[in-house]
């Protein structure tokens, strides 16, 4: 899913709209859903609406995110397309902890490993109303392209 | 085509500042819209378009006014849903 939205970013347009604020949309892919045995033509009648979705840059102390309209971070845990078309790049702390495979297997143990994935997940649950977290270096590429 | 988007984006991205939850962002004309990628100007202005009226047009409406930048007969098509352009 996450590669599928990262490979499908790049037909998305967008615009940077302000020092911390970039707007995403895609007016050209096709939404309509599909029925089985549509005999009552809902798939043309079903009302799909275009939406233009918000990016916006959070900085928290030493920490920066990417929030974005959709809140599909918020629901799934992974990053939508609309902030990959930004960023352009998938980093490991992008997921959420609990998709990282080493959290089923030592999550609650008593190893070190088990001791460093509870205190990550609860930054990130302290974090978590900030949307994407990314790191200074990807912070710094989207805010100076030219430069990164 | 052009002067009417360019007219929607001048009013447009007056309002627009509010709507962003963050209020630190700041609007430089200097500076900004920087367009990523293949996205031109007139795809910029009708997305701020869009996003002015909180995202309520249909496809079909979208498409309308991609094909047909007339203000008057996009207009007749959002108040007469049940016409022509629906059925």
């Amino acid at each position: 899913m996450l590669n599928h939205m990262y490979d499908t970013s790049g037909d998305d347009m967008g615009a940077r709209v302000a020092t911390d604020a970039w707007i995403v949309w895609n007016f050209c892919n096709d939404t309509a859903p599909k029925f089985d045995n549509d005999e009552l033509q809902l798939g043309i009648m079903f009302p799909q609406f275009r939406n233009v979705y918000r990016v916006s840059l959070i900085k928290k102390n030493t920490q920066q995110f990417l929030q974005c309209d959709c809140l599909h971070y918020e629901r799934y845990g992974i990053p939508c397309q609309h902030i990959l078309r930004i960023t352009q790049k998938i980093e490991d702390n992008m997921v959420k902890i609990q998709h990282w495979k080493v959290y089923g297997t030592h999550f609650g143990d008593d190893s070190v490993l088990g001791a460093k994935l509870m205190e990550a997940r609860s930054i990130q649950q302290n974090n978590e109303s900030f949307g994407v977290p990314i790191t200074m270096a990807l912070c710094r590429k989207i805010m100076f392209p030219l430069f990164g | 085509m052009g002067e009417h988007y360019s007219s929607i984006h001048v009013t447009c991205s007056l309002d627009l500042e509010d709507t962003f939850s963050n209020p630190n962002n700041r609007y430089d004309n200097d500076q900004f819209p920087q367009l990523l990628g293949q996205t031109t100007i007139n795809d910029y202005n009708l997305a701020i378009h869009v996003l002015e009226k909180n995202n309520m047009f249909t496809v079909r409406e979208i498409d309308a006014m991609i094909n047909n930048p007339n203000e008057d007969e996009i207009d007749a098509m959002i108040n007469n849903p049940n016409e022509e352009y629906f059925e």
